[in-house]
């Protein structure tokens, strides 16, 4: 066992916590010693995470026990297919977004609050990645507190008003959230004397229709879906993400990724599909409740003057395809809503990058004020709009993949209304995406145009997640790889 | 009066002379017991910060404040995630899963009481760092931080 191989499981949650810890101790004497800090942890993470997909690419789903614990008593880690996806999503986009804070984030909040930004960050990183890779109910509902713990200091650490506001709006939705897992989470604890999930679908099969057993399963899957953002329940996300510095949205794309993964984890690994779909059709009201995000949200993001608030909004619609895709329950949906899980983090994160960097250099956040934007920060707005035509779904781009998947799964699955609902929104998004580039491009400019572009070390990670915007529509093929046998994994065909 | 003033009698100063070495004891028997019985690292850690915390509230908050830097407590902060990682992984390299005690050739010990001795070292970090972040966190609440920037 001495080969670090079959260790990457612990090793990759490991890295992001050992750093995050490391941070606050280098940072008191050495002030900008938190960034290579980081940086290193999260390149390395990258290189694991791309080896642990290999490995399990190759030899199929990996579990790790810690302590050495056989799993109904100790705790397992699980990297299936999508765990290992996950990952490799999540330590790159995070890569990315630290090495573009260390110049915006030394801009809106100063040195001394960038260190304790950075071991929020790598915390959040380390949660986000156990989660993903947790086989064990109780962990996981852990590891979701870790990460709502650091990210509602995130979304306050700025201080001021709005900050503060939207972290304690996020606060108080999220601890609700939190209770619900957790009473959830006991429910099915009591009634079947285990947390391994593994372990608890067999137990639960004979007390399937059991009021606790049911009471469980809508506590946790309300839960899940406040820590995903799922449309009622999205309402923490407009404030939280136009309170926060702009580098937290990404990351927060990224915790309602995870969010969703606890909702699969729960209805297709703990609960199993004939049971979800057909004897309580959780699935069948998922599809709806993302059929009314998708629509609604995109309908209120038209409406919005603040950039932050409009990515909010848009961001609660697109996690509608996520669950849309899941809610389908077919191979070729939960494909595509997985896929979106992709997508949107790369697109969200560039377009989020994007508006960071305007306000960091301009201090523009109202669409009004874009006008010749264009022409200040021509690189910048490049990137927004290559972006935009993603989220908007136009072909080479990687939006149009997923966007495609769930459309085809909705016909192929006879339920068109749901292909209906996702044309409809790309023509929604389309309104509210192309305003904004057009008022940028071809708006009438407000003030001088000096160009003003922003720093290399903002711009390099922008331009890499556009340029992934339109590689990943391209070559589709190599997330695809991943996900079929994921998602044949998921329904047991 | 001055609000420190408040508890600035004699009941109370007398009383929390005479509490704290045995809150501390407390402390540190629930420390070194967690492997074996119920207590542990965290329980130990607000055991002791209460009696850092009584203590200051009798006598002077600058007391704990001088007593108690911020270097103090992001140090102490830390230390016991770092510590926890290190055992963890010193038991990878021995050949075992993380965290899986019993692999660590520890000299002149058995397997079980290497576990007994690992669990506590993971412990005596958490109780550490506990200590530090609980009497942080009362220190911000009265203001006596000096971490506001």
């Amino acid at each position: 066992m001495t080969d670090l191989a079959s260790h990457l499981p612990v090793i990759v949650i490991l890295l992001p916590l050992l750093a995050a810890y490391l941070t606050p101790v280098f940072g008191y004497k050495w002030k900008g010693s938190c960034v290579p800090v980081a940086l290193a942890a999260l390149s390395l993470n990258v290189i694991f995470s791309y080896l642990l997909i290999l490995q399990v690419m190759e030899h199929g789903p990996i579990h790790y026990y810690m302590g050495g614990l056989p799993p109904p008593w100790g705790i397992e880690l699980v990297v299936d297919y999508l765990a290992a996806y996950l990952c490799v999503i999540i330590s790159f986009v995070t890569l990315m977004d630290a090495i573009f804070s260390k110049d915006f984030i030394l801009r809106t909040l100063g040195e001394r609050r960038r260190v304790y930004y950075y071991t929020l960050f790598l915390l959040l990183t380390g949660g986000l990645l156990g989660a993903s890779c947790t086989g064990d109910l109780f962990n996981l509902f852990v590891c979701f507190e870790v990460i709502a713990i650091s990210s509602y200091a995130l979304v306050g650490i700025a201080g001021d008003g709005k900050g503060v506001l939207g972290a304690y709006k996020y606060l108080f939705i999220g601890a609700i959230g939190s209770s619900l897992m957790l009473l959830g989470i006991g429910h099915l604890y009591i009634n079947t004397g285990t947390l391994n999930m593994a372990d608890m679908v067999v137990r639960l099969v004979p007390i399937y229709i059991s009021g606790a057993i049911l009471a469980g399963l809508s506590l946790c899957v309300v839960g899940f879906s406040i820590k995903g953002g799922l449309f009622p329940l999205h309402i923490w996300m407009p404030d939280a993400y136009a309170g926060a510095p702009a580098t937290v949205p990404v990351l927060s794309t990224l915790v309602i990724k995870v969010g969703a993964l606890a909702l699969i984890r729960l209805l297709f690994c703990v609960f199993r599909p004939p049971f979800i779909t057909e004897v309580i059709p959780v699935t069948t009201l998922l599809t709806w409740l993302a059929s009314a995000a998708i629509i609604i949200c995109s309908i209120i993001a038209i409406s919005q003057q603040d950039i932050r608030r409009m990515l909010a909004y848009s961001s609660a619609a697109n996690i509608g395809y996520v669950f849309l895709g899941i809610g389908i329950a077919t191979p070729l949906g939960l494909e595509g809503g997985m896929l979106h899980m992709l997508n949107h983090s790369f697109t969200k994160a560039c377009l989020f990058m994007a508006v960071g960097a305007i306000i960091s250099m301009t201090g523009i956040y109202n669409i009004r004020d874009f006008g010749g934007l264009s022409k200040r920060m021509p690189i910048t707005m490049g990137a927004f709009t290559l972006a935009a035509f993603s989220m908007v779904g136009i072909p080479p781009t990687c939006g149009f993949m997923s966007k495609f998947f769930i459309a085809h799964a909705a016909i192929m699955s006879g339920t068109w209304i749901f292909a209906v609902v996702l044309l409809v929104s790309s023509l929604l998004n389309a309104i509210y995406f192309l305003r904004v580039v057009n008022t940028a491009y071809f708006g009438h400019p407000c003030d001088e145009l000096k160009r003003n572009e922003a720093p290399l070390s903002m711009l390099v990670p922008m331009v890499i997640m556009a340029i992934g915007c339109v590689l990943l529509g391209v070559c589709v093929e190599v997330p695809l790889a991943v996900l079929r046998p994921a998602a044949q994994l998921l329904l047991g065909v | 009066m001055k609000a420190e003033d408040i508890f600035k009698d004699l009941i109370v100063r007398t009383v929390a002379r005479l509490m704290v070495p045995f809150i501390l004891l407390f402390g540190l028997y629930v420390l070194l017991h967690g492997h074996a019985s119920p207590g542990g690292g965290f329980q130990a850690g607000v055991i002791i910060a209460a009696g850092f915390i009584l203590m200051s509230l009798a006598f002077n908050m600058d007391e704990l404040k001088r007593r108690v830097p911020l270097t103090f407590r992001l140090i102490t902060g830390s230390f016991g995630p770092i510590n926890y990682v290190v055992i963890g992984i010193a038991c990878i390299l021995s050949g075992g899963y993380f965290l899986q005690y019993g692999v660590v050739p520890l000299p002149s010990l058995a397997p079980a009481d290497v576990s007994a001795v690992l669990i506590s070292a993971v412990e005596i970090g958490i109780g550490i760092t506990v200590l530090g972040m609980v009497t942080g966190m009362i220190l911000s609440m009265t203001g006596g931080s000096d971490d506001h920037t």
